[in-house]
């Protein structure tokens, strides 16, 4: 399959008519589409599977529905339609298919829509019935993970390396499909079904003989017992089928409530936390409150501290003065008894009149020191105030109430921290509260009921081979009887042996194509990894890939880059290995590699498909310095450019 | 001073007062309003701040001297600290706790001020 151009109509960004022409040649195998981010990369390789599938997705691989993806301009002047139309070439046959939907009024939802769709083979319109028939045979909506991808998508490829994974089987059956193993399949089933038939005609032979009655009686027995157990199976598998659609569907919606679910858990813990710090305040205040009771006097706690200290000191001056009075009044006395005195008690020297003067005029000296002295000393250090004022002076609890207050501060910002981040957390679950526990309920539920299943089949199974062998046993005796007609003998015969052969076939086709795969991917991924330790790939059966370096080592941490390069791998192999070829579109690939994987990506992709449209964001790839080694291969190139509004954007030609 | 004989047996606010009460209690700091009252005594003598008799329009009883003060130390820290206050310490309680709640209300309600430094006042 190649797609020589994609028109789109209101769809997206893209409001009103657009056209873009895919048409490449071998030698420039390549269409480069640059974006930047909202301008419509995702909703162009969505245009490509709408129109092929009727189906879009949003980001993380979820179904997103028609109706969301009509443009809001287009909506906003009265245009309730859209539609995309592919031009594409397979097998030499021309297509071109039209997808269109419309509503009368603004379109709440799919049931709102009306969907047309067309598709014209070499100019002829193809019947409606046929339409899906014949786009599935031209690329298999199964296996279009393998074209139509986007650098999320990659990282699912991961996932085969864990046995059992939930996609892993979806993944697995896709791969053998591209591969063609279906087709073998098929034939094996058709195979079986013949020779049952030539068994049963041959039983209706013999029972017409009457010696050979007894024969064809237990031929029929076990014929209608293997039909009935073949019956069972085929029921069986299909509630085991269903179930797992179920099963898938509940993990896919498990999946993409983790984001949700994270939330909610988010929620609950910020909730705790703020109960728990709103708890932790509460009894903070209740330690001020008690403080502040006891201690109401703290306010005064300075002016009690400064005023006791005055009147202490007050107090040390008096008693200061009081001591120098005593001793000034010893003075006196002493003076005045030695002018009253005519020779000196101590050195019975006589004491003149003029050494009495002096004495005379110390003493009044003296008293004028004394009256001076008791002046200043006449007021108190009034000791009952002192006393009074000494319980107030103790302002301990201060720093204490400090202390607290600042814990609680700091915690009630902490809380309106929590509370606005606790407002985003709601605002992003809002009207979306999924009941996760209910889903995990159902999706156990579905899990036991699947194990429950799986053994009634593996039980049938086992019952039907037995069945089966002596059947066959059986048929051979009537084969073998007089009775029997020996073409049919030889038909039967034969059939049984292609069916063996068939059943050998499909298991060394599928060794053969994991081999295949293998030394595909392992080619591809030594020429995109710069690790020079690594040696080669390893393949288990459900086609997850293990590296391996020198010393048959098995890497087991693996860097967001080196599995989006394992997937380059798989995907590369299995597109080499494929018995469909198609385009491959990929969206914003290159997300996770450095400058050179993405060098070694960018000189792999002209060799991976007849046909590459890469959708690109600056982001990730440099038109100047990525794009100058592919110039040559490049058959068009892109813009999408905002086109006067953010919700508009057209296409440009470089 | 009041020219009273007696000081005062019961203590009241005007309702100006009880708004700064009301306010301050709101802000969840002290378990009753008897405790916001005996503070904003303590912060009227350290500011040395007063009310006149004459803005005392509109008391309305709230507490006895015996309830307020039973271990008499909110008297004590009056007379110690207001010895002008001489035998009528409640009735200048009264007077510095009105001067004090408007403070208060200002300094932790309007300007949103910690309670520690509220609590922590320096006289220059």
């Amino acid at each position: 399959m190649k797609i020589q151009r994609l028109a789109v109509e209101n769809f997206g960004p893209f409001c009103g008519k657009h056209e873009i022409d895919l048409d490449v040649s071998p030698t420039a195998p390549v269409v480069v589409i640059n974006g930047e981010n909202m301008r419509g990369k995702t909703t162009l390789q969505n245009a490509i599977r709408w129109c092929l599938y009727g189906q879009a997705f949003g980001r993380k691989g979820v179904p997103k529905p028609s109706h969301r993806l009509l443009s809001y301009d287009a909506i906003d002047s009265g245009q309730y339609f859209m539609s995309a139309t592919l031009e594409f070439s397979h097998e030499d046959h021309d297509f071109e298919l039209n997808r269109h939907v419309e509503s009368d009024e603004v379109p709440q939802s799919d049931c709102s829509l009306s969907f047309t769709t067309s598709l014209r083979k070499d100019g002829h319109f193809v019947p409606q019935r046929q339409i899906t028939p014949e786009i599935e045979g031209v690329l298999h909506h199964d296996i279009a993970r393998f074209f139509l991808f986007d650098g999320e998508m990659l990282s699912q490829y991961e996932e085969l390396l864990d046995v059992p994974a939930h996609h892993t089987e979806m993944i697995k059956q896709s791969i053998e499909k591209i591969l063609g193993l279906p087709a073998l399949q098929q034939a094996q089933a058709d195979l079986r079904m013949l020779h049952m038939e030539a068994g049963q005609q041959q039983a209706g032979v013999v029972r017409r003989q009457k010696e050979a009655a007894r024969l064809a009686a237990s031929e029929s027995q076990l014929s209608n017992a293997v039909q009935a157990l073949g019956d069972d199976l085929v029921r069986l598998q299909e509630i085991e089928g269903q179930l797992a659609e179920s099963r898938d569907g509940l993990l896919a919606q498990r999946d993409r409530l983790v984001g949700i679910e994270a939330d909610l858990q988010l929620e609950e813990q910020i909730e705790e936390r703020q109960k728990s710090a709103q708890a932790d305040i509460q009894s903070q205040r209740e330690r001020i409150k008690t403080l502040v009771q006891e201690a109401w006097w703290l306010p005064a706690a300075g002016i009690a501290r400064r005023i006791s200290g005055e009147l202490a000191a007050a107090a040390e001056e008096q008693r200061h003065i009081s001591t120098e009075i005593t001793i000034a009044r010893q003075s006196i006395a002493q003076l005045e008894s030695l002018t009253d005195q005519a020779v000196c008690p101590v050195c019975d020297q006589r004491i003149d009149e003029g050494r009495k003067d002096h004495h005379r005029n110390e003493t009044e000296k003296l008293h004028d020191k004394v009256r001076l002295l008791e002046k200043a000393g006449s007021g108190t250090g009034d000791p009952t105030r002192i006393r009074l004022l000494r319980p107030f002076e103790d302002s301990q609890a201060l720093a204490t109430i400090t202390e607290i207050e600042q814990s609680i501060r700091k915690a009630e910002l902490q809380v309106r921290r929590d509370g606005l981040e606790l407002r985003d957390v709601k605002e992003r679950l809002w009207g979306n509260r999924p009941d996760t526990k209910e889903i995990q309920r159902q999706y156990d539920e579905t899990v036991t009921q699947l194990d429950e299943v799986a053994k009634q089949i593996a039980y049938r199974a086992q019952l039907l081979d037995e069945k089966k062998s002596k059947l066959l046993a059986a048929r051979r005796r009537l084969a073998n009887s007089p009775g029997a007609d020996p073409k049919i003998a030889l038909r039967s015969n034969v059939l049984e042996s292609l069916v063996d052969a068939f059943t050998h076939t499909i298991d060394s086709f599928r060794d053969e194509m994991t081999q295949i795969v293998e030394e595909a991917a392992t080619d591809i991924f030594l020429k995109l990894t710069t690790e020079p330790e690594y040696k080669r790939l390893e393949i288990n059966r459900h086609f997850g890939l293990d590296i391996i370096a020198g010393n048959d080592r098995v890497i087991r941490e693996r860097s967001a880059g080196a599995e989006q390069i394992v997937a380059f791998a798989l995907i590369g192999a299995l597109n080499r290995s494929a018995v469909r070829k198609g385009p491959i579109v990929m969206d914003t690939p290159f997300g996770r590699l450095d400058r050179q994987h993405r060098g070694n990506v960018l000189s792999f992709i002209p060799t991976m498909s007849e046909q590459v449209i890469l959708l690109v964001q600056s982001g990730e790839i440099d038109e100047d310095r990525d794009l100058g080694s592919l110039e040559k291969r490049i058959s068009h190139h892109y813009k999408l450019i905002r086109d006067g509004a953010p919700t508009r954007s057209r296409i440009d030609l470089m | 001073m009041r020219p009273e004989a007696e000081d005062r047996r019961t203590l009241g606010v005007t309702p100006e007062a009880q708004r700064h009460l009301d306010s301050l209690m709101a802000l969840e700091w002290f378990r009753q309003e008897a405790d916001v009252f005996r503070i904003a005594v303590s912060v009227g003598l350290a500011l040395g701040l007063k009310k006149e008799p004459s803005d005392l329009v509109g008391l309305t009883t709230k507490w006895n001297v015996g309830t307020l003060d039973s271990d008499g130390r909110l008297r004590d820290l009056v007379r110690s600290l207001a010895p002008e206050s001489g035998e009528h310490p409640f009735v200048y309680a009264e007077l510095t706790a009105h001067a004090g709640l408007e403070w208060l209300k200002t300094k932790l309600v309007d300007e949103h001020a910690m309670l520690s430094e509220a609590l922590s006042v320096e006289v220059d």
